[in-house]
């Protein structure tokens, strides 16, 4: 039996792929709600929410941040202020999942319209599109409200505007200088998929460098203004955990890939290896971007995904068509290989829609914020700190918005995370108790997840155990998976 | 009118003979003890005895390290919880074992047969292959999957290397990689192993049948994702760290340690060791035979990982005796048509003797010597009786403290709690757990183990001349105050002289 004989028609090739994208990204809330949980999917939901929120709607190149500690200087960013537009018509949290939702789908049948014009025959390109829209990162970035979300639609209305005719290489244009807000790293991504699209079609050359060119002084001109003004920043986003942390979903990549797809890609790069004068851009790419992913962080791999995507759809049809000797080792392969997609799939949703935060988490925050007025500081691992400021409008003592934003401009976040993991880690009142003085705390702010690994491993440990003290805190609401301490020992 | 026996027909009889032997003698080790030579073992038993009750194995365990959960492939312990139905559970779990090792003499020959084409040459190489060492030391007196594992390692390379002949070999070998998976993640080295031998038949120029390409693309995969199934808990917890099975790094060196020539040459066997090396050597560099690179890919890809210490000495000296036994037997059948061709040839019956002697000096004698070791290290009635002693008179949820040695067998024999036991993936900080039972042993301050008591919630202490030996202490040196610390069993005078005390202080806040 063969399967894919004639070409898949495009139209039914759309329907499928429409429909599949809406049920991939649907199923994420969909559980969450399930679960009786309403919160945002993922801290970095909260990280843009909150800024969509001051931002109000404004174009505004450099903010203060109101709630940031030792002063937080904001970066402009494209994603916060499209969401800021929409919510001026709708609740943020709607517009948090809405927008990632619909440019999730407009991706999908962007990278699907695209494949065919990079000469691959419409059965790869569905297959290739299946292992776009069924990977780990396309459904964190848009399931989580991400600014990667923008920048993914953006590279592939950009490649593909500039595939067709003239008449549309000014939305090509536009696309991509867009694409310079949000990064140096990210702009230099763009430009070599374009490169390698430009290389491969040997036509287009004077667009791309009218491309590459604009690109070139949008930037230079903005992150100019930026550090002429704030400097350089204090992070510049890079590596948190191992390698194959950051790489392998398995191994727990946010935003990594699945084994079967890089047991597809391998086997693809080997079967094309015969092929390299054709394929060497491709390889390239993928080295360099591998190897980025190593040093720079997990963004690579957003990139990757396209690559590693066409690779696994057409060699998945490779094993399809192949004449097998063994049909049986074919049927099984093919069995593994759906299941696996299809399981990886699945147990990344599942664990998607658990992730924090939840309303537990949320609730004291708002409490907090209802029942007092100042913007008091507040102790907690930095993942907290957006939801900190969007519910409980409290200053969080220490920051991540390093691990959201490229450049960060939070001064001195690097020492209050060591501060805090002193307190965290204290076993002495004294000691603990001088440092919330000396950092003017008011509140600590303590969740589930911080006792079972990402601060303590075990509860009455080191800080925890001091918690206890009465005459210094006074724990003032506690839910299921949170609660808050008031740090009422203070001297002076 | 006499009974003509053919040649094929003698060989079958010298075959029987050979696995009559090797499980006779087997099993007379086995049986000389009610008990097992290893902690693994008990937690074997104990899923056994949990998938016979329940149907399914106890994957939250909660006597294991106070309470946790197990990530394991349990085919082996579904097969022995299937015999235990009909017979006694430590009969089965003696019996069935050592059946299932026994078995790799047959499975070699018919192997080493089709690889060489030599009747002799098989037949002495299955004689070897019952008699490994190292294999022999670590399954017979042990409720072990490598009992299973190896045969059917043994067996998937068989089916591999007949799947040009008929393709029935190709079922035989889906069904036997299936099992494998199921049953220990050392498939994994199987996987491996087929993967780099098909990168030497394309560096070689030798062609690879595209059945060959196909079982290689399959047999990865499937491990590859099985395994992750079954581990990914653990790989979300260790990460890769999980290949050092997240033993403690104080005793970490007992498992992964240097290998040497000589601990080489002593587990394995001279004969086989030396010989399947130089027949690597000659197919490597002088010859080139397709499957020969079967067994030489397999050789150095535990060879590799027992030098980087990526996997545990034991099991790597197991998997490679069992494939320089095979390459040895490629030797032999040289070294037959060789001394053929010379003026010993008169002389060859007489080397076949004098070759059986060395074997019998080099791999049955120290095989034997060994076992004997290991019934020596089995459980002892003292220990029994001790943890019995326990069960019968101590709360369900009291726990035990007692060492790593120690920690199945107690959660067997009394069905309580320990604080540490083998099994270390997904057990937390196992380092500073032994430490902690480490400073417990060893501390002259009562507040200290006080504290490190209430810590783990420890009700008894369990005293015995292996900790004795392990900690390099004569006793504990807080049990003085009777408030504290009463002793409540005292198995008397003697080496094998145990210990019980109860812990009845308990750190609190106020």
């Amino acid at each position: 039996m063969y399967y894919f004989r004639r070409q898949i028609s495009r139209k039914r090739a759309l329907l499928i792929v429409l429909a599949l994208s809406f049920i991939i990204l649907l199923l994420p809330h969909m559980l969450r709600f399930a679960r009786d949980n309403s919160s945002l999917i993922g801290y970095e939901s909260y990280y843009n929410a909150w800024h969509s929120s001051q931002a109000d709607g404004r174009f505004v190149l450099v903010e203060h941040n109101p709630l940031g500690y030792e002063g937080v200087k904001d970066i402009f960013d494209p994603y916060q202020l499209l969401l800021s537009l929409v919510s001026i018509f709708l609740d943020i949290g709607l517009v948090s999942r809405l927008i990632p939702f619909i440019m999730g789908i407009a991706s999908a049948l962007l990278f699907y319209l695209i494949l065919p014009k990079l000469e691959l025959t419409e059965n790869k390109a569905f297959l290739s599109t299946l292992f776009f829209i069924s990977s780990p990162i396309f459904i964190y970035i848009f399931s989580v409200s991400s600014r990667y979300s923008l920048v993914v639609l953006l590279n592939l209305v950009g490649l593909y505007a500039f595939m067709r005719n003239r008449r549309y290489f000014y939305l090509a244009l536009v696309s991509y200088m867009l694409i310079t807000f949000f990064g140096v790293f990210d702009s230099l991504a763009s430009c070599a998929i374009l490169l390698i699209y430009t290389i491969f079609n040997k036509k287009n050359k004077r667009r791309f460098y009218i491309i590459l060119v604009s690109m070139f002084v949008t930037s230079f001109i903005y992150y100019g203004i930026i550090y002429m003004n704030l400097g350089l920043p204090e992070h510049i986003n890079g590596i948190s955990a191992g390698f194959l942390q950051q790489f392998i979903t398995a191994l727990g990549a946010r935003t990594g890939f699945s084994i079967f797809m890089l047991f597809l890609v391998a086997s693809g790069v080997i079967a094309s290896w015969k092929q390299k004068k054709i394929y060497y851009p491709l390889y390239l790419f993928m080295f360099l971007f591998t190897l980025s992913s190593i040093y720079l962080g997990p963004f690579a791999n957003i990139y990757l995904n396209f690559i590693f995507s066409g690779f696994a759809g057409m060699t998945i049809f490779t094993l399809i068509r192949r004449r097998w000797e063994l049909n049986i080792i074919r049927n099984l392969l093919l069995a593994i290989i759906l299941c696996g997609i299809i399981f990886s799939s699945f147990s990344y949703i599942t664990q998607l829609s658990v992730s924090g935060p939840d309303d537990d988490m949320i609730f004291p925050l708002l409490w907090l914020g209802k029942h007092t007025d100042n913007a008091d500081v507040v102790l907690s691992h930095p993942q907290n700190s957006y939801i900190i400021r969007m519910f409980a409008a409290k200053t969080p003592f220490t920051d991540m918005s390093y691990n959201y934003a490229y450049y960060d401009y939070t001064f001195g976040s690097t020492l209050r995370e060591k501060t805090a993991g002193r307190i965290f880690h204290s076993r002495y009142l004294q000691n603990a108790t001088a440092l919330l003085d000396e950092n003017n705390i008011s509140y600590i702010y303590i969740d589930n997840q911080m006792k079972k690994g990402l601060v303590w491993k075990e509860d009455k440990q080191e800080f925890l155990f001091l918690l206890r003290n009465k005459e210094n805190f006074k724990r003032i609401i506690k839910t299921d998976n949170a609660e808050i301490y008031q740090y009422i020992g203070k001297t002076g | 009118m006499g009974i003509r026996v053919s040649r094929r027909n003698y060989a079958g009889y010298i075959l029987g003979a050979f696995f009559l032997i090797t499980i006779g003698i087997r099993l007379y080790f086995a049986f000389q003890t009610p008990y097992f030579s290893d902690d693994s073992s008990y937690f074997v038993l104990r899923q056994i005895e949990e998938i016979t009750r329940t149907g399914t194995p106890l994957y939250n365990d909660p006597l294991s390290y106070g309470g946790r959960q197990f990530f394991f492939p349990p085919l082996f312990h579904y097969i022995i919880a299937f015999f235990n139905l009909f017979m006694p559970l430590v009969f089965a779990a003696k019996l069935l074992p050592n059946l299932f090792a026994s078995s790799l003499v047959i499975i070699v020959y018919f192997l080493t047969k089709e690889i060489t084409r030599n009747r002799v040459a098989a037949l002495y190489t299955a004689g070897i292959s019952g008699f490994i060492p190292i294999f022999f030391q670590m399954t017979i007196n042990r409720v072990s999957p490598y009992s299973l594992v190896v045969p059917l390692v043994a067996f998937s390379i068989f089916c591999f290397i007949k799947l040009h002949k008929d393709k029935k070999y190709a079922y035989y070998l889906l069904v036997s990689i299936c099992c494998l998976t199921f049953v220990h993640a050392s498939v994994l080295l199987l996987a491996a192993a087929l993967m780099l031998y098909i990168i030497f038949l394309k560096t070689e120029n030798i062609k690879e049948s595209p059945a060959e390409i196909e079982v290689v693309l399959f047999v990865a995969l499937l491990v590859l994702w099985f395994l992750l199934l079954i581990y990914k808990k653990a790989l979300l917890s260790e990460g890769i760290s999980i290949i050092w099975q997240n033993i403690p790094s104080q005793i970490i060196w007992k498992y992964f340690q240097n290998i040497t020539v000589l601990e080489a040459v002593t587990k394995i066997g001279i004969i086989p060791f030396v010989y399947g090396i130089v027949t690597i050597y000659r197919y490597l560099f002088r010859k080139k035979t397709k499957f020969t690179y079967l067994f030489i890919s397999f050789a150095l890809t535990i060879g590799i990982l027992l030098l980087m210490k990526f996997i545990v000495m034991s099991t790597g000296l197991m998997f490679l005796g069992m494939i320089l036994t095979i390459l040895y037997s490629m030797h032999l059948k040289h070294f037959r048509h060789f001394i053929k061709k010379t003026r010993f040839a008169q002389l060859g019956k007489f080397l076949l003797v004098s070759l059986s002697i060395t074997l019998l000096l080099t791999q049955f004698i120290p095989s034997l010597v060994y076992a004997e070791r290991e019934i020596h290290l089995s459980t002892t009635e003292n220990q029994a009786e001790a943890l019995g002693w326990i069960s019968a008179n101590t709360k369900p949820e009291a726990k035990i403290l007692s060492i790593v040695e120690d920690g199945h067998a107690i959660s067997y024999f009394s069905g309580r709690k320990n604080v540490i036991d083998s099994n270390f993936i997904n057990a937390g900080d196992t380092g500073r757990i032994f430490d902690d039972i480490r400073t417990i042993y060893t501390t002259p301050y009562k507040t200290q183990a006080v504290e490190l008591l209430s810590k783990y919630n420890i009700d008894y202490i369990y005293f015995s001349q292996a900790i004795k030996d392990e900690f390099g202490i004569d006793g504990l040196r807080y049990v003085n105050d009777r408030k504290c610390f009463e002793l409540v069993y005292d198995s008397g005078n003697g080496k094998e002289r145990i210990m019980i005390y109860k812990s009845r202080c308990r750190l609190e806040d106020i």
